[in-house]
């Protein structure tokens, strides 16, 4: 009981204390490792965006972490952003599920949630989804409390909508929710109206919000089969579960159901990932599935307590699985300690692959070279002269080449195309040499053809 | 006679024609046989499988469930080794009689039509297409069809929920095929939903609870292959040549003939009037595992061979139904009187359809089995040759390599989880099929290759009578009887970049 009382106290409190174990986990992993803590070329991206950001509109996730990276650094500034709109998100969840159903329920769709590997994605790699859940709780939260928190609602809906037409498209969805549900159809009817042209007109001047394409539904978007952002498959199958047996019920939850088909119908007729937004109704409809099991009264006691013991287990191996898997990503401490001994070189025009051209750009400042015909081209071809003239052209100085270009990113033979040519070494002369990043500094010979 | 006396008879007829077959010679048909019981010497010596395993493809890690080795091991212990890995698997698959014999009287409350399907168990032909292997699926498929019986009887006692549940967990030990059977009862219950038939509660809980128990442990076990292949590790990384050899299109007349035409006439019939006219529940849930593994079959996410063995059981005991209506209908009609004559043209069609194919493919399969020649030509290399030496050999004789010659082999027919299988596969082609001895020599290098081992199945798979590039400079013959082993002495060196 007196754990109870606590709990029923302290909420916020002990979900954000498990909120930040959960994060912290795969930052910990890394610490132990000696890895850089920042993982992905998303975040370097925002990095160097943020190093000469003015104010812009559609980028105020970069626009935050410049502007607190001015106080505390703009790598630490990063972190922080993400950890206060996660922790943000899963506090504005728990507020908002404990408005809708009971608290006993809100503890476990936030569990769940705090649980999943998209939450972990939306921290680890940095990324502006955080901002963008952050915003979409805090304005359903919003609209379900009074007429002044309604307008502010408004005013994030609005400036959601300016950030690409994914996010149009959930904004509706949950105007669509509140007009079908509220009294006050005209307000959000007219909400809805000036949402959706603020959003198509935007559409044609700003950039959209980043998206990650799928090329295979299964693999891209379940973790478990290697996906970086997707849905675990116990939370998949619970949500499943939870879909089933609120299937009747139709007048409650028929708009949730339409919401999770509109957006799996999106991810596979337009290949994009919405995993982190399927995330957080899939979240709400697992947690309806587990109370399912626990409420139901089985014939055989021990057979229901198993069985929520796998699913618990099943979560938390999903989320683990996901935290030990990403606790490896790509860059690593060698390709730091490269980047850094490649300041001390004349600066320069780096080639590499495509990933590696935040974190150059970040730690070395040198430009990098980026016409991807022509960078596809020079490292498949093994024509010394021809490769060289390109090089030329280009005036590409350096070279750089990780483990992950050699294993199927770039090459996927040994000795494949420019790996051939680098045995050249009077040509190419390697002046870095990690065990996971080697960078070979090109030198032109001038070669004249006597006749 | 006792009732149970006559199944008992039917079994050790079974038994004795499989074993006889079985011990025409001492060598397995297939080299997975001789992993498998590699991983129960391993067990016996040592207590544990061979997860890292340093010779196959020079050195891997495998992933597999290891209960079928532990169990072979444990009779290995009383039993010479040779003996138990041949008794046991036939063993089991008789067992496949006595629960098929189960299952029919749980249909049909006939003890004679139960004897009959016993029977047509006995001699299924598709049964006797890989007698003479040491096969997982020996224990697999009657634990499957165990667990159905169990399931069938849970609603009468609750010990039949023990059972099932022992039984699920030493399948999901077994082999990763436990989901088979899973998938059969999540459609067993889409089919009573469709017919408006009540969920029995205590079937929806052990159903989930399965559920969960096989996703979780799938998921667990094979997390680093699911991470590599995602869903496609259902063709468990076969190299992409290889797999329409594997997973073959369905042939119907093929199948036919593998399966008895009695079998699966019967089983169809059966199929269709209790989808379209009679409710059983328990015809349903066996109606529910064919439907899956045809499924399964139609849509090559199952091999061939296994599928046909689910799909001609399932067949069986679906014909026991039509058995049972068929007597009804007979001795309603005036045939009754020449009740002795049918039973005779029945046991006539029986004899030609099923026990004489049976046979004839039992024989094909022994006969196809690995040659005291070839085994020699294995222990010669494992007394002649140095303990890191890296044999080539075909993909099927790469578990002889590591089972027999206990020397590192480049290839075998364990594909899971391998890198690259598709260029290894390649490249093992292109060792035996090049005309130019330095891309050879180049790509034995590459994988370190010390002998070369050329029998008439590396013949056969690569349609050559000699490998062309070898020479006296660079191969010396050491071995040459049916096999011809050559050692590999040249390597080549990169010339001076400067």
């Amino acid at each position: 009981m007196k754990i109870k009382n606590f709990l029923e106290e302290k909420n916020y409190l002990v979900l954000i204390i498990l909120a930040l174990s959960m994060l912290s986990l795969t930052f910990i992993i890394r610490m132990i490792q000696s890895q850089p803590i920042l993982i992905g070329e998303q975040a370097y991206s925002n990095l160097i965006q943020a190093q000469s950001l003015g104010p812009q509109i559609n980028e105020p996730y970069v626009f935050l972490i410049s502007n607190l990276g001015r106080i505390i650094g703009l790598y630490a500034a990063s972190i922080v952003v993400a950890l206060i709109f996660c922790l943000g998100s899963a506090a504005l969840l728990f507020a908002f599920c404990e408005k809708l159903t009971n608290t006993y329920e809100a503890w476990i769709i936030s569990l769940i949630f705090i649980s999943s590997p998209a939450f972990i994605f939306m921290f680890v790699f940095s990324s502006a989804y955080s901002l963008y859940i952050f915003l979409i709780l805090l304005a359903g939260y919003l609209l379900s409390c009074n007429k002044k928190a309604k307008i502010a609602a408004g005013v994030i809906l609005m400036f959601l909508s300016l950030q690409g037409l994914i996010l149009l498209l959930l904004i509706s969805l949950i105007l669509v929710y509140y007009l079908i549900k509220s009294e006050n159809k005209r307000g959000y009817a007219f909400l809805l109206a000036i949402v959706l042209f603020l959003g198509v007109v935007s559409n044609y001047y700003i950039e959209p919000e980043p998206r990650i394409l799928l090329q295979d539904i299964f693999t891209d978007s379940v973790t478990d089969f290697g996906a970086l952002l997707g849905l675990g498959v116990f939370n998949i199958f619970l949500a499943l579960l939870g879909i089933f047996s609120t299937w009747k019920n139709k007048k409650k939850y028929g708009l949730l159901h339409g919401f999770v088909l509109v957006l799996i119908l999106v991810m596979i007729l337009y290949k994009i990932n919405l995993s982190v937004y399927l995330n957080l109704i899939f979240s709400f409809f697992a947690a309806k599935g587990l109370i399912n099991f626990v409420k139901k009264k089985w014939q055989l006691k021990i057979l229901k307590e198993l069985t929520v013991l796998l699913v618990i287990c099943g979560l938390l191996f999903s989320s683990f699985s996901y935290i030990k898997r990403v606790s490896s990503k790509y860059p690593d401490q060698d390709t730091i300690k490269a980047l850094k001994k490649l300041n001390d070189f004349e600066k320069g025009i780096v080639l590499s692959h495509d990933s590696n051209y935040p974190l150059i750009k970040y730690y070395t400042g040198f430009s990098v070279f980026e016409q991807k015909d022509i960078s596809e081209q020079i490292f498949q071809s093994r024509d010394y002269y021809k490769t060289t003239q390109m090089l030329n052209s280009s005036n590409i100085t350096y070279i750089l080449v990780d483990n992950r270009m050699k294993q199927n990113l770039v090459w996927n033979k040994e000795e494949q195309g420019l790996l051939f040519l680098f045995r050249n070494n009077q040509t190419f002369h390697k002046i870095i040499d990690m065990q996971a990043v080697q960078v070979w500094e090109f030198i032109p010979l001038n070669i004249s053809i006597e006749v | 006679m006792r009732k149970q006396t006559k199944v008992w008879i039917i079994f050790a007829f079974a038994l004795f024609i499989r074993l006889y077959l079985c011990f025409q010679t001492p060598h397995f048909s297939d080299g997975t046989s001789y992993f498998n019981q590699r991983q129960i010497e391993s067990i016996k010596s040592t207590g544990i499988p061979i997860y890292s395993d340093p010779l196959s493809y020079s050195g891997r890690f495998y992933i597999f469930l290891p209960f079928f080795h532990y169990l072979v091991a444990f009779f290995a212990l009383i039993l010479p080794l040779g003996l138990a890995v041949k008794l046991v698997p036939n063993i089991l698959f008789c067992a496949l009689i006595l629960i098929n014999y189960k299952i029919a009287q749980k249909i049909t409350k006939k003890h004679n039509i139960s004897l009959v399907v016993a029977l047509i168990s006995a001699f299924l032909p598709v049964l006797y297409k890989d007698l003479n292997t040491l096969s997982v699926y020996s224990l697999v498929v009657p634990l499957t069809f165990a667990l159905l019986y169990y399931f069938m009887k849970i609603t009468q006692d609750k010990k039949y929920i023990l059972n099932f549940l022992i039984l699920l967990i030493i399948l999901a030990a077994s082999h990763q095929l436990i989901i088979l059977p899973l998938l059969s009862f999540l459609v067993y219950l889409f089919f009573v939903w469709l017919e408006g038939l009540r969920y029995r509660r205590i079937e929806l809980e052990l159903i989930t609870f399965s559920c969960f128990f096989i996703l979780w442990l799938i998921f667990i076990i094979f997390k680093n292959a699911f991470l590599a292949y995602g869903p496609n590790l259902i063709h468990q990384n076969i190299p992409s040549v290889l797999i329409s050899k594997y997973f073959l299109e369905f042939n119907l007349l093929d199948s036919i003939f593998t399966i008895g035409i009695v079998p699966f006439c019967a089983g169809i019939y059966v199929i269709y009037r209790h989808l379209l006219r009679e409710k059983n529940r328990d015809i349903y849930l066996i109606i529910s595992f064919a439907i899956t593994i045809f499924s399964l079959i139609w849509l090559r996410l199952i091999r061939m061979q296994i599928g046909l063995v689910y799909f001609s059981i399932i067949l069986t005991l679906l014909s026991a139904k039509a058995f049972e209506q068929l007597s009804v209908y007979f001795n309603k009609t005036k045939f009754t009187k020449y009740k002795k004559w049918i039973n005779l043209v029945l046991i006539l069609v029986f004899i030609i359809t099923a026990f004489v194919p049976s046979i004839l493919y039992a024989a094909s399969n022994v006969s196809d089995s690995f040659t005291q020649e070839e085994i020699e030509a294995f222990n010669w290399i494992k007394n002649n040759t140095p303990q890191d030496s890296v044999v080539l050999a075909t993909p099927k004789e790469g578990h002889l390599i590591t089972g027999i010659a206990k020397r590192k082999n480049v290839i075998d027919e364990n594909f899971l989880l391998q890198p690259d299988i598709n260029q290894i596969y390649s490249d093992t082609n292109s060792m035996y099929t090049t005309i130019f001895q330095t891309e050879a020599i180049r790509l034995l290098n590459k994988y370190e290759v010390d002998y070369i081992l050329f029998s008439q199945r590396a013949k056969a798979q690569y349609d050559i009578n000699k490998i062309q590039y070898l020479g006296e400079r660079c191969f010396t013959q050491r071995y040459n009887k049916t096999i011809i082993i050559y050692s590999v002495d040249c390597t080549i060196k990169e010339a001076n970049e400067n």
